[in-house]
């Protein structure tokens, strides 16, 4: 297993832990996570060697990007609402997401995948600065850096590092912090 | 060539014996309205079929090429049954989600408002259904089942349901278990509070066991069909629409970017908001409009030469440019309106009608129909049939009026 695959392993605990966490107080992020999740996994195998993954990983990544993230982005959005607190709503924006994300990608419109999980963050990193949940915040910003982290060393405007790497770090790094200060403010609410 | 086109005169026959065997026993189980309706439906699905499959089908071997795992070799018995077995649990989501989610209720409710339950009702298949049906097969692209295999895998699951929308066979016993039956999707067609949202299945009921939407049919409290809103109409296109139509009525009113766009995705009647109102059988009343019976029999035969043209443009894809097919196409769709404005005694239909009559004599003018040169025989025939109709029609069957 290489790095990248390494980094996707770490993706893909961290993923199991929010759905293992979250799937009965909060299935949006919980689903959110799974879809994540399923493309680590699948990027595990990829890349330990067994190349006929590339494609299913790839898929999952866009999947991933086009309905994962809006769904994360909404149900932090807004925590009270159907499509956060169950599973069987959640499920419906995802359709509809996928339908589109990847007729759009067929079609040659490759930028909406990357466009909407960079919008996706930036609403979750804007939605915790005003509700002043600084660790969550953090876990947007981090999950905003390292996507465009990514871009710039696939674009080659930065060296120096994996940008695969890069990216599966960020994501975990930044999924964790969000769902941990998010679920942390939940429970100070409660008390 | 389609397959379907093959298959036309099996569904014709079949149904003709069906009518038969239930006349004999006494069961009123067509109704030449309804009935016409379904197999415009089905028609007009055909039609839309055609276009809606150049992006569908295109963007399932897109991702098929792009992210597949593999190729499935399409020389081993084994992997076609297990892609049909894949194809099946798909289908299985996919039809579940029609009926859970408003946006795809709107493709499917078109397969449901029949009141009747028969071999015509399997035939009632939606036009709009693959806006976003299509996401259902990903998987099996990714998963590397090649586009032939896909489409022969997903023309079997189809046909299989055809012979389980009767109600002249009763139950099969074990057969029951695994497979969808007439019994077990009698109850996917009732609007009976213990039908609701029950079998889904395609091929295998074992889905809908595995899953907690399986119900038995109960004889003690005999299906009625249909929904709970009724369609109302026998326009074939409106049938297509109208819920199309409700949703983007109920999303304008609604107030918000979120309640707007909740209206697509909420369940068919919105979200349940405390106990619903049971089912009444006892105040069911089927759609009628009392059509004349001469009317009916007028109709059906019209329908027949549509169903003939049908089979010519399905059979003459490959020679008719785009903008042929959607000439043919408009001009199918046209007649059908006709027809189901007839059937539904609408004033402006017996107009539309005679001038329908009058272009297809004009048509046999014409050196040939979409490619289709008629001997002088066959368009002396059509001129004769033409003429005799409208006259026919503005002499004036009786009056169509709506049931009390």
């Amino acid at each position: 297993m290489n790095g990248a695959g390494a980094s996707d392993l770490v993706l893909a605990l961290v993923c199991a832990v929010v759905i293992l966490t979250q799937r009965r107080a909060r299935p949006g992020v919980a689903l959110a996570a799974g879809l994540i999740g399923l493309a680590a996994a699948i990027g595990v195998l990829r890349f330990s060697g067994l190349v006929a993954m590339t494609g299913p990983n790839k898929f999952a990544s866009l999947l991933s990007a086009v309905a994962a993230f809006p769904l994360l982005a909404f149900s932090l959005r807004y925590p009270a609402s159907r499509v956060a607190l169950h599973v069987g709503a959640a499920v419906r924006p995802l359709l509809v997401l996928v339908a589109a994300g990847v007729a759009l990608n067929m079609a040659g419109v490759t930028a909406w995948g990357p466009a909407l999980s960079l919008g996706s963050v930036l609403v979750m990193l804007a939605t915790m600065a005003w509700r002043r949940q600084y660790v969550a915040a953090l876990g947007a910003l981090v999950l905003l850096g390292g996507m465009l982290a990514t871009l710039a060393g696939r674009a080659g405007a930065v060296t120096g590092f994996n940008p695969v790497v890069m990216l599966h770090l960020g994501l975990a790094t930044g999924l964790a912090l969000l769902v941990a200060g998010t679920a942390r403010a939940r429970t100070a609410t409660a008390n | 060539m389609s397959p379907i086109v093959y298959a036309f005169p099996v569904f014709l026959v079949t149904m003709g014996v069906e009518a038969l065997v239930a006349r004999r026993r006494g069961l009123a189980i067509y109704d030449v309205p309804d009935a016409v309706t379904s197999l415009q439906t089905g028609m007009l699905s055909q039609i839309a079929g055609v276009f809606a499959r150049l992006l569908t089908f295109a963007l399932y071997v897109a991702v098929y090429d792009r992210f597949a795992a593999g190729t499935w070799p399409t020389d081993n018995i084994l992997l076609w049954g297990v892609a049909l077995l894949l194809y099946d649990f798909c289908y299985y989501w996919n039809h579940r989600l029609n009926h859970e989610v408003g946006v795809l209720w709107a493709g499917h409710v078109v397969h449901h408002n029949s009141e009747y339950y028969n071999l015509s009702t399997a035939l009632r298949q939606s036009s709009t259904s693959w806006v976003i049906g299509w996401i259902f097969t990903l998987p099996l692209a990714v998963l590397g089942v090649p586009p032939v295999m896909l489409a022969t895998v997903g023309l079997i699951d189809l046909l299989y349901q055809y012979w389980v929308h009767t109600q002249l066979v009763g139950r099969i016993g074990w057969f029951e278990k695994i497979l969808v039956s007439p019994s077990n999707h009698r109850v996917h067609h009732g609007q009976n509070d213990y039908c609701i949202d029950r079998n889904y299945g395609g091929i295998l009921i074992i889905w809908d066991r595995m899953f907690g939407t399986y119900a038995d049919e109960r004889a003690v409290e005999p299906v009625v069909f249909g929904v709970k809103k009724p369609l109302a109409s026998f326009n074939p296109v409106w049938a297509n629409l109208h819920y199309w139509a409700e949703l983007t009525g109920a999303s304008w009113r609604a107030s918000g970017w979120r309640a707007k766009l909740g209206v697509w995705l909420a369940p068919p009647g919105g979200w349940p908001d405390g106990p619903q109102p049971g089912f009444d059988a006892a105040g069911f009343r089927r759609f009628d409009r009392h059509t004349p019976t001469a009317l009916r029999w007028y109709v059906l035969g019209h329908y027949a030469v549509i169903n003939l043209m049908l089979a010519h443009f399905l059979a003459s894809l490959d020679r008719l440019g785009m903008a042929q097919q959607v000439g043919y196409a408009v001009v199918m769709t046209a007649m059908m309106l006709v027809l189901g404005g007839l059937l539904e005694g609408r004033a402006w239909a017996r107009s539309a009608e005679v001038v329908r009559l009058l272009a297809l004599a004009g048509a046999t003018l014409l050196p040939d129909w979409f490619g289709f040169a008629a001997p002088p025989g066959v368009r002396a025939a059509l001129v004769a049939a033409a003429l005799v109709s409208a006259l026919w029609l503005v002499r004036g069957p009786a009056r169509v009026v709506q049931a009390a």
